[in-house]
């Protein structure tokens, strides 16, 4: 196994180094430091900041093993992880169901299915279970179960396929949620959404001047909200002598198991100009369109960069160059998640992968 | 029954500061023969007692956090009157006997555990559903062990554990909560109340003294996290530094400005006519009701409750008293709170300030925030859409996290449970911890409603 160096300074001990970016980082707050997977990275063992060893002392050596963790709390430069413990494993695959609650890929145009929070939720809860005693937030199980609606779960109960493993994590959670005192609700699934794919806007009566697309970045909307493989088209068009600013955005698929939720705020900007987006009645997407002032005509190419945001998450940052290339990778990673065995089970609940 | 202990108890021998890491190194490592984390030598011992204990365990076979916190700490481990049991690091020489301290004691937990199993049944049966049976039976469980060994030998087990459900269920819920609104609202009391409400009020006029400054309290903080001074925070108590250091909430704002209350100038509590769990007002200007009424919501042990008139005067001239809490320790830990919490603030620190101190580690966690934040997808402080209050609550995170410290404190008093120096650290520091948990909460929530019309 790859060796992880060491680096050790006022702030305490570091073991690797962090993902660089917040899409592909799966994180778990143990007790006395942050551990971090780069999740497309298909590394076991977290890197760590170690900021109060004598806490992470307790558990440190079910991570990286006995040998090792003393090797990190003592002088050595870099180790080499052993083989993985259960805990470990069950660390792993906590924080990739965290990561996959907030940044799994879903999209029509790439074929990636989505995922349904709630089964996602009861998984959560359970592996959060399998390790309470190493994470940090004392009501890690109360929290990871107010989460949980087993809707989901329970209509799964009913799959030829996948039917037992369902039956067996509904009645898991379940009796963990009499054991920490919890109520769970179990509320009406949604009904099934069937969209038809793309569908584009237009703007009838109106003469398009100029167009273009560009990437989305995930970190300033919410999940679930977008395509993640879906471009923000806009277009400035004249219509009745006014300048128009048309932006179409496609949705992502939702999954038919869970409840449907609101949509948070949307809005997409170029240059001087902003845009509302709403969901569409007809068609997968979040469109709107605003006058413009005329001078958004002026703006020179490279600097008719559009972006979307919702101002629920943050206000508008700026859309990085890389950042198409980034999600196209992470959305290459679920589309190998999809066919493994070990997947989680909201995953092959979305694929069709059976037992 | 023993009282709780402090779970992370730190007895380091090694000099504060920056030679904290390497002293924490050579007991771990290079003295790998010497000494083992504490952690292990419990999981290794936990796991020879096997399925019997499984109420007790995670589904990794672990001692669940609760079970380290409300039993194996305080009630068998003891790490107060076995000081080699305590802390990150176990000396070779002891780790045979904490390893036989958990296999002896295991027909007791063994025992313990299928007391548990019982009374999570009798509350089924009652029909029970909130709270953490683990917080609320653990420790009476391993009372009625303690008592009857385990259940199967003991005719009226069932009975034993229904009476545990219903005493525990009555003391919390809201036959005792209706009695202690009737009486703070009973016409006949309430005049009485107020006129005593009046009155200890009237004395706080008369200010105590200020004690002249003193370095004490600033020497206890910088080494609380590593190697406490029971003596030194015995002095701070003795010395009365934390009542003359609450004299500054009686300039106008400086409440205001550690979040205790939403007013210029600190106002006299109400009576007080109702109370919920949620959405209370800060902590001064909450009524005698509501700040009675939060012991009844939290753990706490029957044997350290008092009789609700009792409760109920007692609460009024703690109301009056500096920092409106009774404990000089608490006044003193509220200072702390206090100095240490200036590290949530956007105001610089002293490079000279060693990594070990509160100060230092706070405002690390406190920085962390954005990183997890960012890796989590959640909203960042700059969202248009974030509610004013929360927003507010994280950009000036030294006001919820007085609040809380306060909060804790008061539940302590009521509960009976004495801060002492050993727990100061753990105070300060889990009190961030679960203010930021909230904020988390709350950030996530404002995603799941912000697309509902309001």
């Amino acid at each position: 196994m790859k060796p992880f160096p060491l680096h050790r300074d006022n702030a305490g001990i570091e073991v690797g180094k962090r993902p660089a970016h917040p899409e592909r980082t799966a994180v778990i707050e143990a007790r006395g430091a942050l551990l971090t997977w780069d999740e497309i990275g298909a590394t076991t063992h977290p890197a760590a900041e170690i900021f109060d060893p004598d806490q992470a002392a307790d558990w440190l050596w079910e991570v990286y093993g006995r040998r090792n963790s003393a090797a990190v709390l003592g002088d050595a430069s870099e180790i080499r992880p052993d083989e993985p413990s259960t805990v470990l494993a069950a660390a792993r695959r906590l924080a990739h169901i965290r990561w996959a609650s907030r940044w799994w890929p879903a999209s029509s145009l790439a074929g990636v299915p989505p995922l349904s929070a709630g089964l996602l939720a009861a998984e959560e809860a359970e592996m959060v279970f399998a390790v309470e005693h190493l994470l940090e937030d004392e009501q890690a199980v109360e929290r990871a179960l107010a989460q949980v609606d087993l809707g989901p779960v329970e209509q799964l109960t009913g799959d030829p396929r996948l039917g037992q493993t369902a039956a067996d994590l509904l009645e898991r959670v379940s009796d963990l949620a009499d054991d920490y005192g919890v109520e769970l609700p179990t509320l009406p699934s949604g009904a099934a959404n069937d969209w038809a794919l793309a569908a584009g806007g237009h703007t009838a009566g109106a003469t398009p001047i100029a167009s273009g697309s560009h990437a989305i970045d995930w970190t300033q909307i919410p999940p679930g909200l977008v395509d993640a493989a879906g471009r923000a088209r806009w277009e400035l068009s004249r219509r009745h002598g006014e300048t128009v600013l048309t932006v179409v955005v496609p949705a992502a698929p939702r999954s038919s198991v869970d409840r449907p939720s609101a949509d948070p705020p949307l809005f997409a900007q170029l240059g001087p100009s902003e845009v509302r987006l709403q969901r569409s009645t007809n068609a997968p997407q979040f469109h709107g369109s605003a006058s413009a002032p005329s001078s958004v005509m002026l703006l020179p190419a490279d600097r008719r960069n559009l972006q979307v945001y919702s101002p629920a998450m943050t206000r508008p940052r700026g859309v990085d160059a890389a950042t198409a290339e980034r999600q196209a990778e992470i959305i290459s990673y679920a589309h190998r998640l999809a066919g493994q065995p070990d997947a989680l089970l909201a995953v092959r609940a979305a694929t069709g992968v059976g037992d | 029954m023993v009282p709780r202990a402090s779970l992370h108890t730190r007895p380091w021998r090694c000099r504060p500061g920056a030679l904290r890491l390497r002293c924490v190194s050579q007991a771990l490592s290079t003295n790998l023969g010497v000494s083992l984390p504490r952690g292990m030598v419990i999981a290794d011992a936990w796991a020879q007692l096997g399925a019997a204990v499984s109420p007790l365990s995670n589904s990794s076979g672990r001692p669940l956090a609760r079970t380290v916190k409300l039993i194996l700490d305080p009630l068998i481990l003891r790490p107060v009157q076995n000081p080699h049991f305590a802390g990150a690091a176990i000396a070779i020489d002891h780790v045979d006997a904490l390893r036989d301290s958990i296999l002896d004691a295991g027909p007791l937990l063994a025992a313990t555990s299928d007391w548990f199993r019982l009374i999570k049944r009798a509350r089924r049966k009652a029909k029970i559903t909130d709270g953490n049976p683990q917080d609320l039976y653990f420790q009476h469980c391993y009372e009625l062990a303690h008592l009857h060994g385990a259940p199967e030998g003991v005719v009226n087990a069932t009975a034993l554990a229904d009476e545990v459900v219903t005493e525990v269920q009555d003391l919390r819920g809201d036959k005792t909560v209706g009695r202690l609104r009737d009486f703070v609202t009973d016409p006949g009391h309430a005049a009485e109340l107020s006129r005593l409400l009046e009155t200890v009020w009237r004395h706080d006029a008369h200010a105590e003294n200020m004690q002249p400054p003193s370095t004490l309290l600033a020497d206890f903080l910088a080494d609380c996290a590593t190697r406490p001074d029971s003596a030194a925070f015995a002095k701070l108590s003795a010395d009365r530094i934390g009542t003359s250091e609450a004299s500054e909430l009686r300039s106008d704002g400086t409440a205001q400005e550690y979040g205790l209350t939403a007013h210029r100038s600190v106002r006299p509590p109400t009576l007080g006519d109702r109370a919920s769990k949620s959405r209370l007002p800060k902590p001064f200007d909450r009524s005698i009701l509501e700040r009675t009424f939060a012991s009844f919501t939290t753990i706490f042990q029957r044997e350290s409750m008092e009789d609700i008139p009792r409760l109920v005067v007692k609460e009024i001239h703690r109301s009056a008293a500096p920092w409106q809490l009774s404990e000089e320790t608490s006044r003193v830990t509220m200072a702390l709170g206090r100095d240490a919490s200036t590290g949530l603030t956007p105001q610089t620190i002293d490079t000279d300030i060693p990594r070990s101190h509160p100060l230092v580690r706070l405002r690390s966690r406190w920085q962390r925030q954005p990183y997890v934040h960012r890796a989590l997808r959640l909203p960042d402080a700059t969202a248009a859409d974030l509610p004013e209050d929360l927003r507010s609550d994280i950009t000036v995170i030294r006001r919820p996290y007085l609040r809380r410290l306060w909060v804790r404190l008061h539940g302590r008093e009521l509960r009976g449970e004495q801060v002492d120096a050993q727990t100061v650290w753990d105070l300060l520091d889990g009190v961030l911890r679960s203010v930021i948990m909230d904020q988390r909460d709350r950030l996530r929530g404002t995603l799941e409603r912000s697309g509902e019309p309001s």
